[in-house]
């Protein structure tokens, strides 16, 4: 188990298990403890997203049941399955959209470009124009996948367009954003690095944007921070002017 | 708390305890070893079978390599085929602790850890090949240093008092089963000219289970047979008396068990129910010595079947047990949330 697991689940006092700790019983799902079975009332998983085998309903997780129990209202998976869309980067192309069509406002902030691959004008545009472009793919667990246009060679590039003529659905492509930097201490002294910032927002009847965030911090030479390939990672904290 | 991590808790207790029990055992056996009776193709096999695994044992190394002292030390300390050796007990507690590794902290997890890393490293063969006694020590304290870090920085609860059920549970059966280790050197029978070799393994005995000194601080206790069966079965006041284990076992258990669901553990306490009174009704002086044979056998047997009866119990919920446990459960207690 991953130590950020173990921590979350402290803070917010869950049992931390294992799928052969549960079991289902008269499609109710319940955790195997010291005092006999204990009813479990919401889950919300910690692993990958592995195809179930078999009938759907009675394999999920490698506790049988589990997904009947849920689609008969028994159990709430708090990231069910389905929740994966939202983390679909395809939907960035939308997200001004959903804004007005949600919130009948203008966003606020802009964002930057999408071009969604499965678009057939999009897909054209995106591989005449792929040394100047971040090409992403959809899926965000597979974040490796990331090729920045102008650091990539000449052969990836071509690697990338066969990828994307082959699976179009699998990648969005954004304008390459030149990041700020900021300057770090490594093994040659104090250098600059390219940063961004990663804001995080607590969702609720008001929700509100945390008075800091972590700055992800790129590889020396490399365009984007990638924390999947090293790098680092910053503290960041917004001060707040004193009041006049 | 999750059944598996009771378990862990539980196995861990059971390993740690036996790879410090065997470790100090073999120093004393090592250091008494010239001083005890009979020939010396004899004095290592008792332990053999004080430990129950001569009958591994033979097959491995055949009858005659009981008689050959390294061999028997390669067996107890370095045997892969199994948990109960030295080293297996060790990587079995090491596996317990991964398995329960958010109940420890990390100073505790780090030590055993290290003493297990210790063990498989070329520094720990050296040491065993050139120090032997040196060996067992540093076994032996880094097991104790777990056990005295977890009592001082584990927080109490469920998990902790599994920890400690464990612990106490194997100590139990290892105070009986070296007991046990007079007998197997000397045999029921014996006369006026076997006295000396008598006090010899009784001494043993008493330095095996760390009891040398608080025996002799007993004002009317002389070395002796029926003294040391009653001292190590009865004593109240001493850590690792049967007695002492029994009631520290039987208060941890109605810790964990609740008045609300008085069928959980109701097996393990109907072990160790029938091992009190066959405690409280124990023959004293050399009747007792005459029947300790099979006083000390119920009793391995009785903290074996406890071992059993607390798996049974807390970490194998009998299938369809689920609306039982549930009429059990707590009034007003919520239904858990979990992250798997």
């Amino acid at each position: 188990m991953r130590f950020e697991d173990r921590f979350l689940a402290r803070r917010l006092g869950c049992e931390l298990v294992e799928a052969g700790d549960l079991f289902v019983e008269g499609d109710r799902a319940y955790a195997r403890t010291t005092r006999g079975p204990s009813p479990v009332s919401t889950i919300y998983r910690c692993v990958g997203d592995a195809e179930p085998e078999g009938d759907v309903l009675e394999s999920c997780l490698g506790v049988p049941g589990l997904l009947r129990a849920f689609a008969r209202g028994q159990v709430t998976l708090a990231n069910a399955p389905g929740n994966g869309v939202a983390d679909d980067r395809a939907l960035l192309a939308f997200v001004p959209d959903m804004v007005r069509f949600y919130l009948t406002e203008e966003p606020i902030l802009p964002q930057v470009d999408t071009y969604v691959c499965a678009r057939q004008a999009d897909r054209t545009w995106v591989l005449e124009h792929l040394a100047e472009l971040a090409v992403l793919p959809v899926d965000g667990r597979r974040a490796r996948d990331l090729v920045v246009g102008p650091e990539a060679s000449r052969r990836e590039l071509a690697e990338l367009r066969e990828w994307i003529r082959a699976e179009p659905r699998r990648y969005v492509a954004q304008p390459h954003i030149e990041l700020s930097t900021s300057p770090g201490w490594t093994s040659r002294g104090v250098e600059p690095r390219r940063v961004e910032l990663r804001a995080f927002v607590v969702g609720g009847e008001r929700p509100w944007v945390l008075p800091g965030g972590l700055t992800r911090v790129a590889l020396r030479r490399s365009r984007a921070a990638r924390p999947g390939r090293g790098g680092g990672a910053k503290d960041t904290w917004v001060l707040e002017e004193p009041p006049a | 708390v999750i059944s598996r991590l009771a378990e862990a808790c539980f196995g861990l207790g059971l390993a740690l305890e036996r790879a410090a029990i065997l470790a100090q055992a073999l120093e004393v056996q090592l250091a008494s070893a010239p001083d005890l009776p009979g020939p010396e193709a004899e004095r290592w096999r008792p332990l053999l079978l004080a430990t129950g695994e001569s009958a591994r044992f033979d097959p491995a190394a055949g009858t005659a390599a009981a008689a050959d002292e390294e061999a028997v030390q390669e067996f107890l300390v370095w045997r892969e085929d199994g948990s109960s050796s030295l080293a297996g007990s060790l990587r079995s507690a090491h596996a317990h602790a991964r398995a329960c590794a958010e109940t420890l902290g990390p100073e505790t997890r780090e030590t055993l850890a290290g003493l297990e890393l210790w063990l498989a490293s070329a520094d720990a063969r050296r040491v065993y090949e050139r120090e032997r006694a040196a060996f067992y020590r540093r076994v032996r304290d880094g097991c104790w240093l777990f056990q005295g870090m977890s009592l001082a920085t584990l927080p109490e609860g469920e998990a902790f008092d599994f920890l400690r059920l464990g612990t106490a549970l194997e100590r139990t059966g290892w105070t009986a089963r070296l007991l046990e280790l007079e007998r197997h050197a000397l045999g029921p029978w014996r006369d006026d000219t076997e006295r000396a070799g008598e006090v010899a393994w009784w001494l043993a005995v008493l330095r095996m289970c760390a009891a040398s000194e608080p025996f002799f601080h007993g004002a009317d206790l002389v070395l002796s047979g029926p003294a040391v069966a009653e001292y190590l079965l009865l004593e109240r006041s001493f850590p690792r008396s049967v007695r002492h284990g029994l009631e520290t076992v039987e208060g941890l258990l109605a810790r964990i068990r609740r008045p609300a669901a008085p069928e959980v553990g109701a097996r393990s306490q109907r072990c160790l129910a029938d091992l009190r009174t066959r405690l409280e009704e124990l023959p004293r002086g050399e009747r007792l010595v005459r029947e300790l044979s099979a006083e000390l056998a119920a009793v391995v047997a009785a903290t074996g079947a406890a071992c059993r009866a607390v798996r049974e119990d807390f970490f194998a919920p009998p299938p369809g047990g689920a609306c039982r446990a549930e009429a059990g459960a707590e009034a007003g207690a919520p239904p858990r949330r979990a992250g798997a």
